[in-house]
């Protein structure tokens, strides 16, 4: 509806030419397509300064160019070795990422919203939250093992107290006269927990998921490098031993662009699926 | 005896705020107030006086340290549906549910079902004018919209005393005279009893059956009570207004210059 209407306004003639880029006949269409542009400026810039570096430093062993690296990501893509990388990686993000962030809201919630829970655990809270994921990497390993399970453990602690501080804090943050209202409009604790102190610090608890996200995709790396047979942080660490800089590049530059579309996916999906509650 | 006709009574109340030095700051001291049944009650004072403090008192948000406080017989004990409040901010409305949602949260709490729900809640935003904006979030209406939603959301309860704490203290001037008009009538029709909170007398003269002016504390209580007996739909241009206008602004300022010649001595 609004599409068609902005469609015949764009169209009129008095407002053809006023808008850059006019020939566009959907406003929507514009938009993202201008966003488009950005991202590929943005690229390109990197792309452009990275090349440049490496001719400055002149070694393709030592600092592989773009085209060597992107010739390396074609040959690791044919060997189906990337792909293999990513998945892996990935999975255990998903699962770890999930559980995680399950705990972390319902701790947080729980924390905020009760005295007692708080009182009882904001002391391990604030001692374990200074114990790196990193730090307890060969302790996971021993203890489970060093297949999946250690892996997807270290980042479910890796997500588990970023989503329970910011869920903590979307309670405090509960307007006082949210809850009065509610009091007054007959609700029990029970209902007031379920439908006011919940749906009001969703936003908090999102966006401290999309802070976990971040650090499951570097606890990942450090789990992977440690011990594993695929992975991202395996494909990096693995290329150090024979000194495939263009291999350990291809790693990272895969690391970034798969947290960058997970990130805008997750975005995207809280936009449209909860868009009423949604504060990113 | 009590009073027959009195309905809310607050009889010698106490309320205190314990200082961090543990010396007690007295908001309100022998606090003595009637209210009738079906009665507008407009509570005035400067700010800071403690009229919220009172409001909270009767909702059940705060608890006295002395004196008795009762509705229609029943000590107060706790915040109840039989006495729901309209809060001067609209940060008391849901963001996530719509204005329908909103107006439905009471009874949904009471496990209404949704079909019954819905045609009551309709009705309601109907009554304050709102019945073709139900679909939107609180965020898309104007300040006077939302707290259309506020009365609505609590007349929907069937609560027969109504609460309002400056509910239109935030709202430019046309939209505040358009509300205070239409609570005006909206009482008159649901015959709720009202307790309401302005430090603006002439919204006070438009709303009241009668008005208690309030001494400043610390340790306030009610100075003097006015009864308003100006027919009703009130104007603003009534000369009777204007007279009954400078008498409350007099009776006010007495309190405000004492309170500014103790302030200037304290210093």
């Amino acid at each position: 509806m609004t599409s068609k209407s902005d469609t015949a306004r764009l169209a009129s003639p008095a407002f053809a030419g006023r808008q850059p880029g006019g020939w566009i006949r959907s406003a929507r269409l514009q938009t993202a397509l201008s966003i488009l542009l950005r991202y590929v400026v943005a690229a390109a810039a990197i792309v452009v300064a990275w090349h440049i570096f490496s001719v400055r430093f002149d070694s393709p062993v030592l600092f592989p160019g773009p085209a060597k690296t992107a010739e390396r990501a074609l040959e690791l893509i044919a060997e189906g070795r990337l792909q293999g990388d990513i998945l892996a990686s990935v999975q255990r993000i998903f699962i770890g990422f999930a559980v995680g962030s399950l705990i972390g809201a319902l701790l947080g919630l729980a924390m905020g919203s009760f005295r007692m829970v708080s009182d009882l655990l904001s002391p391990l809270v604030n001692f374990f939250r200074f114990i790196a994921p990193t730090a307890w990497i060969a302790t996971a390993m021993v203890w489970f093992g060093l297949g999946e399970g250690s892996k997807v453990a270290l980042i479910i602690y890796a997500t588990t107290f970023v989503v329970l501080l910011s869920a903590m804090i979307g309670v405090s943050a509960v307007s006082r006269n949210k809850v009065r209202a509610a009091r007054c409009l007959g609700a029990n604790d029970r209902q007031i927990f379920l439908w006011v102190t919940i749906p009001a610090s969703l936003g908090y608890i999102l966006t401290g998921m999309r802070m976990a996200m971040m650090n499951s995709f570097m606890t990942v790396v450090s789990a992977e490098m440690i011990a594993a047979d695929a992975g991202l942080g395996y494909l990096i660490y693995n290329s150090r031993q024979w000194m495939e800089t263009d291999s350990i590049f291809v790693g990272m530059l895969t690391l970034g662009v798969v947290g960058l579309l997970t990130d805008r996916l997750f975005v995207l999906l809280t936009r449209t699926a909860l868009r009423r509650f949604s504060l990113l | 005896m009590q009073d027959t006709d009195s309905y809310i009574s607050f009889r010698q109340i106490d309320f205190r705020y314990d200082t961090r030095l543990g010396t007690p700051n007295w908001i309100l001291k022998g606090l003595d107030l009637e209210i009738r049944r079906g009665e507008f009650y407009v509570l005035l004072g400067p700010s800071g006086c403690g009229k919220t403090t009172a409001l909270n008192l009767l909702a059940g948000f705060e608890h006295a340290h002395g004196g008795q406080l009762t509705v229609d017989g029943h000590s107060v004990t706790g915040p109840g549906v039989d006495r729901v409040v309209i809060f001067q901010g609209d940060d008391s409305l849901y963001g996530w549910l719509t204005a329908q949602e909103n107006v439905e949260f009471g009874l949904k709490m009471a496990g209404v079902p949704a079909t019954e729900r819905r045609q009551k809640a309709q009705r309601q935003l109907d009554f304050v004018g709102l019945g073709q904006q139900g679909h939107k979030f609180p965020s898309q209406l104007s300040g006077g919209m939302k707290q259309r939603i506020q009365i609505a959301r609590a007349l929907v309860c069937n609560s027969p005393i109504l609460l309002m704490d400056e509910p239109f203290a935030a709202l430019d001037a046309q939209t505040r005279a358009i509300l205070q008009d239409e609570l005006s009538s909206i009482q008159q029709r649901t015959s709720s009893t009202v307790l309401f909170i302005t430090h603006d007398i002439g919204e006070a003269i438009i709303l009241a059956d009668r008005i208690g002016v309030m001494r400043s504390g610390p340790g306030a209580a009610i100075k003097e009570e006015i009864e308003v007996d100006l027919p009703r739909p009130r104007r603003r241009g009534d000369p009777a207004f204007g007279s009954l206008y400078d008498r409350i602004h007099e009776i006010l300022s007495e309190e405000v210059t004492r309170v500014l010649r103790r302030e200037q001595a304290n210093q």
